[in-house]
């Protein structure tokens, strides 16, 4: 029977090899076309690159947060000693130790704070409702906190992808305890850090405005995104001719599941933070939801209601859409613009008060992404697409849904 | 006798390269069944649970009567003044439906995420959600003041052509638990179906086979029936997981739609949840060590069980800790004085004693739980659950009474204090609980055997080797029985 | 029942096995073999069985779609027509509907109803409360909720020959094969 045949890693290819270079190549030159253009197309708008700071700050965000997704997966999976995924798991080691790019990339949002943040408005920061958390909002602090925010997500990124890489060759069980006995504690640093770093780049943009939820809100986000791309990241492999037979449906399925578990849960946290700000209707709070519900913003936000929640939801409901290689890529490709169109709507508003889209948000788009892709691909040449030597890789090609 | 061969083993080692043995003592699918089942049909019932239970029952008595003396006198009887309306009760309400929490998540949420250790504690944790769920939905009902109008809750045709409000998150609540309390209980019961057939089929009393007949329903183990039962529980898995998340943020609306500072504040819902789940488990643990004590369950309910719940414990608790630091951190960023101050006044007001309990409890305590030594400790694991207990009950009268007791006027501040009403009928819903609980242990199957049955290895029937095990009429002791292979491979 | 003609007061064949494994074997074959009226019983249930038997899936989650969209309709229908056409009143400034307040009603009457069409929707599928059957009348029968797996085929199958049937089931490595009547004489 089928369920008696256990794949084998050697009846596939499982490393880039020959398509490392050249994907690393093609994205690298998309990253660099596209920045360039979103740069020149910035210039000419000649409001002294503030829409073009607004465009990249949604793009950075929003790799950002896929990124974040994937240094969540590794701990949560070692905490809850799940096999299950140990086949893809490389895929998320490269995608989150892509970090020190992203430390890099983040450096134009620093140089265009002045034209992003209203925090750097000299009038905003001086103003009364401004003054007990002027040092706090500042360029200087700011900057130290996103030194901060790197460094620890780059060290401990690193430290989960080179220890799962040492193991490739060694095979050492103690080096899969070690990572479950640091798991905890890194999870614990990751949500603070990625609840303090969502504060810094996506609600100070209005400085005046608080959601105690709004570090869930990002993170939730971001983490549905990730199931999204690490689906796309397999079946793009598996059309190459690499990692077929080694991820199956069953892996797939469960790739399914996550992504409507955590659209589900995006909902519900998106859903609790509008509902609340409605209901007690405080001016100070409901300003950000009311420039977001008007001029064309209101219509994003119907869209995004749709597009995020309750056709994904709907769509990934049942278990034939979830088994379906087709269905399962058409919802990963939707629920990854449907995230970024929600991002657009978290931070466009700030840069104008009626809708606009400019050819600016697609470039950097792929300039950013582009880059990022081309700087995983460099963390995936040299090694294994899959962890080898991790001691739950058997169990995890095994893997069946009851 | 059988924990001799328990100590033996220590099924807490983490191994990677190994499954983990859930199941200790060499256990098959007879002695399962015997243990289990025995504890209802032929033990006889310990002379410690008549005396528990008639303290019990006592406590409930007194429950009952500060009810009776409250529907006669009115909401004077309680502690309640301007402008703490809201005291006991609905800190008593928020803390049992709190947890009833950890039920379903084990039932549900650890079943779709395939934690095979939920088998052995999953039929005790849902009987204590719904009991748990009993207790909370006592006291919003004895609140309302008028309670032979309570029905207007309800939207039930009445005779002032009035119908409830359904923009008040109050009226939310009753369908959130309403809903929350009928799907756990459905759910309970079904998975005891095929359970209950097992002590229909091994009762010897008339009596017994008679009531235990009614309950299993015809219940005859067919697969075709199994086939839709499994799919039945998978949908319900799926649908009472969203539940869960929604009941405790419901309740957290009634707070957190309200323009009161330390009320009104987006976290609220997930940390609700968290919070929920972080005491449902300490609640669980709290009644299970004993249990397992006293029932000889050791070998089903192991260390490595509770070690598992410690974790969670740990994990919720940490959440908790999470959503105190943001609310503080934004009641400041926000720049708005009332809520800044709420913050300042919970730490360091005239309720500071109560807000210092419940960070030492909520906060500090779980965080031992980071050492191996402490998680699988039951004695140092028990005196934090109870930690954990009191923390919660006072993390709600936190958020409650400071909040209330001073809000933007400072001319109405007042302090609150209980009455003797009030701490008795808190206690009485203790006795009310733990009747219940007792009378659960003695009639009803305290370990989910059939769903125990599937996590053992020698249920895998692709294991490929064609073992025969048990053996009902054996004369070989129970304990020293040849321990199945498979475990370890 | 009334098919049972053929053979008089008799429900079926039972056989026993030890084990979820020497069980599995014995189903595939009882399967190939072609019967149509026959079940497994086992104490709880064994992975793979259902490809074992060949059971196909079930309608079970479009009843509970079924039931789901029903609460949901009717949450939203009750709420709108009771606060916003039956009986207005404004209360906190709130529009007489609004959907944000709406949607915690409406959320829970989906699960609500959609876990009734669950809960009831199984039983009635399976045919059960049936408190009485005739297997109860065996008493081997009994250790099917405890610790012994059994495969019944029916006297009802069109396939079904007494002796015939019989050998076939002594054949297959369980334990007693033993006749099942509809009622108990014995």
């Amino acid at each position: 029977m089928a369920h008696h045949h256990v794949p084998r890693l050697e009846d596939t290819k499982t490393t880039l090899d020959g398509l490392g270079p050249r994907l690393f190549a093609v994205s690298a030159l998309i990253g660099v076309i596209g920045l360039a253009a979103t740069f020149g197309l910035g210039l000419s708008q000649g409001d002294g690159l503030r829409h073009f700071g607004f465009s990249y700050l949604i793009n950075f965000a929003f790799f950002l947060s896929i990124s974040l997704g994937a240094m969540f997966f590794m701990p949560i999976m070692y905490v809850t000693r799940a096999s299950w995924n140990v086949v893809m798991r490389r895929l998320a080691e490269v995608t989150a130790a892509v970090m020190p790019l992203l430390a890099v990339l983040a450096i134009p949002v620093i140089i265009f704070a002045g034209q992003i943040y209203g925090w750097a408005d000299p009038a905003v920061a001086g103003s009364h409702a401004m003054s007990h958390k002027a040092a706090y909002l500042s360029k200087n602090m700011f900057i130290l906190r996103w030194v901060i925010y790197f460094c620890i997500w780059t060290g401990y990124s690193w430290f989960f992808w080179k220890t799962s890489v040492k193991q490739d060759s060694s095979g050492d069980v103690g080096l899969t305890r070690r990572l479950e006995n640091y798991s905890g504690f890194a999870l614990m640093i990751c949500a603070l850090s990625v609840a303090a770093a969502s504060f810094d780049l996506l609600m100070s943009i209005n400085p005046l405005w608080f959601s105690t939820m709004f570090g869930v809100y990002y993170w939730a986000g971001g983490f549905v995104t990730f199931w999204a791309v690490m689906t796309l990241f397999t079946m793009g492999l598996q059309n190459t001719g690499r990692m077929r037979g080694i991820v199956t449906p069953e892996h797939f399925h469960d790739y399914g599941k996550a992504m409507f578990a955590f659209t589900f849960f995006w909902g519900y946290i998106a859903f609790s933070q509008y509902m609340l700000y409605w209901y007690a209707n405080i001016p100070e709070e409901t300003h950000w939801f009311l420039i977001r519900s008007q001029n064309g913003w209101g219509m994003t936000g119907m869209v995004i209601i749709f597009a995020t929640f309750m056709l994904p939801f709907a769509g990934l409901i049942s278990r034939y859409a979830k088994r379906s290689r087709k269905m399962l890529a058409f919802w990963a490709f939707w629920i990854i613009v449907a995230q970024w169109i929600n991002l657009y709507w978290v931070v466009m508003p700030q840069f104008s008060d009626s809708f606009v889209f400019s050819p600016m948000d697609v470039t950097a788009f792929f300039g950013i992404g582009g880059l990022w892709l081309a700087g995983i691909t460099k963390l995936a040449m040299g090694n294994s697409l899959v962890p080898t030597g991790d001691p739950r890789l058997e169990e995890s090609l095994r893997f069946e849904n009851a | 006798m059988k924990s001799s061969v328990t100590d033996l083993i220590d099924n807490t080692v983490d191994d990677p390269t190994q499954p983990q043995e859930l199941i200790l003592g060499g256990q098959d699918f007879t002695s399962i069944t015997e243990t289990v089942s025995d504890i209802v049909l032929e033990r006889k019932t310990p002379r410690a649970w008549y005396i528990a239970f008639t303290f019990t029952a006592g406590l409930t008595g007194v429950l009952f009567l500060m009810i009776a003396w409250l529907f006669i006198k009115g909401v004077g009887v309680w502690g309640l003044n301007n402008p703490v309306g809201w005291g006991w009760a609905i800190v008593n309400f928020v803390f049992w439906v709190g947890i009833g929490h950890a039920g379903t998540l084990i039932s549900a949420i650890l079943f779709l995420l395939r934690q095979k250790w939920r088998t052995s504690i999953n039929r005790f944790a849902e009987a204590m959600t719904i009991f748990a769920v009993i207790c909370a939905g006592i006291f919003p009902g004895i609140h309302v003041g008028r309670v032979w109008v309570v029905y207007w809750l309800f939207p039930i045709p009445n005779y002032h052509h009035m119908w409830p409000n359904f923009r008040s998150p109050l009226l939310w609540d009753v369908f959130a638990v309403g809903t929350y309390a009928t799907v756990s209980l459905l759910f309970w019961y079904m998975g005891m179906v095929p359970d209950l057939a097992t002590l229909r089929d091994r009762a010897k009393g008339r009596i017994q086979q008679v009531v235990y007949g009614a309950l299993a329903l015809g219940w005859r183990g067919s697969h075709r029936h199994w086939h839709r039962y499994e799919k039945a529980y998978l949908l319900l898995a799926g649908l009472a997981t969203p539940l869960v998340l929604s009941v405790h943020s419901v309740v957290s609306f009634d707070f957190a739609t309200a323009q009161l500072p330390g009320w009104h504040t987006t976290i609220f819902p997930p940390y609700f949840v968290a919070g929920a789940v972080f005491s449902g488990f300490a609640m669980v643990g709290t009644l299970l060590i004993p249990a397992r004590q006293w029932f000889g369950l050791k070998h089903i309910i192991t260390v490595h069980h509770l070690e598992n719940m410690n974790k969670i414990i740990l994990a919720t608790g940490s959440m908790v800790g999470f959503a105190y630091a943001t609310e503080f951190f934004i009641a400041w960023y926000g720049g708005n004085p009332n809520e800044s101050f709420a913050f300042v006044n919970r730490a360091f007001g005239p309720y500071a004693w109560a807000y210092w309990i419940m960070v030492t409890c909520n906060v500090v305590t779980p965080q031992l739980f980071w050492f191996k030594k402490v998680r699988t400790n039951i004695g140092i694991m028990w005196v934090m659950y109870i930690f954990v207990n009191i923390g919660m009950w006072f993390e709600r009268f936190v958020i409650t009474v400071s909040s209330l007791s001073r809000d933007f006027l400072p001319s109405s501040w007042a302090y609150y204090d209980p009455t003797m009403v009030d701490i008795l009928t808190f206690l009485g819903s203790f006795g009310l609980f733990f009747t219940l609980v007792l009378l659960f242990i003695r009639f009803l199957p305290m370990v989910a055997m059939a769903e125990v049955k599937t996590v053992m290895p020698i249920a895998d029937a692709h294991s490929g080797e064609r073992r025969s095990v048990g053996d009902y009429h054996g004369d070989i002791p129970r304990h020293v029985r040849e321990v199945p292979d498979g475990g370890g491979k | 029942m009334g098919a049972n003609t053929k053979h008089g007061d008799l429900y079926g064949l039972l056989i026993e096995f030890e084990s979820p494994s020497l069980l599995m074997a014995a189903v595939e074959k009882v399967r190939d073999e072609g019967f149509k009226k026959w079940d497994v019983h086992t104490p709880f249930p064994v992975h793979g069985m259902d490809d074992a038997m060949g059971i196909r899936g079930t309608n079970l989650p479009f009843l509970v779609l079924g039931g789901g969209l029903t609460g949901l309709g009717l949450a939203t229908l009750m709420q709108w027509w009771m606060n916003a056409v039956d009986y207005k009143f404004v209360i906190s400034g709130k529009p007489l509907f609004g959907l944000p307040a709406a949607v915690p009603v409406m959320f829970e009457l989906t699960v609500l109803f959609s876990a009734f069409a669950a809960f009831f929707g199984m039983w009635i599928l399976n045919g059960l409360p049936k408190l009485y059957h005739p297997l109860f009348t065996n008493r081997r029968f009994r250790r099917a909720t405890q610790d012994r797996f059994y495969i019944v085929v029916e006297a009802a199958d069109p396939r079904f020959k007494l002796e015939e049937t019989r050998n076939f089931l002594a054949s297959l490595g369980g334990s007693a094969v033993e006749e099942v009547n509809e009622s108990a004489e014995d």
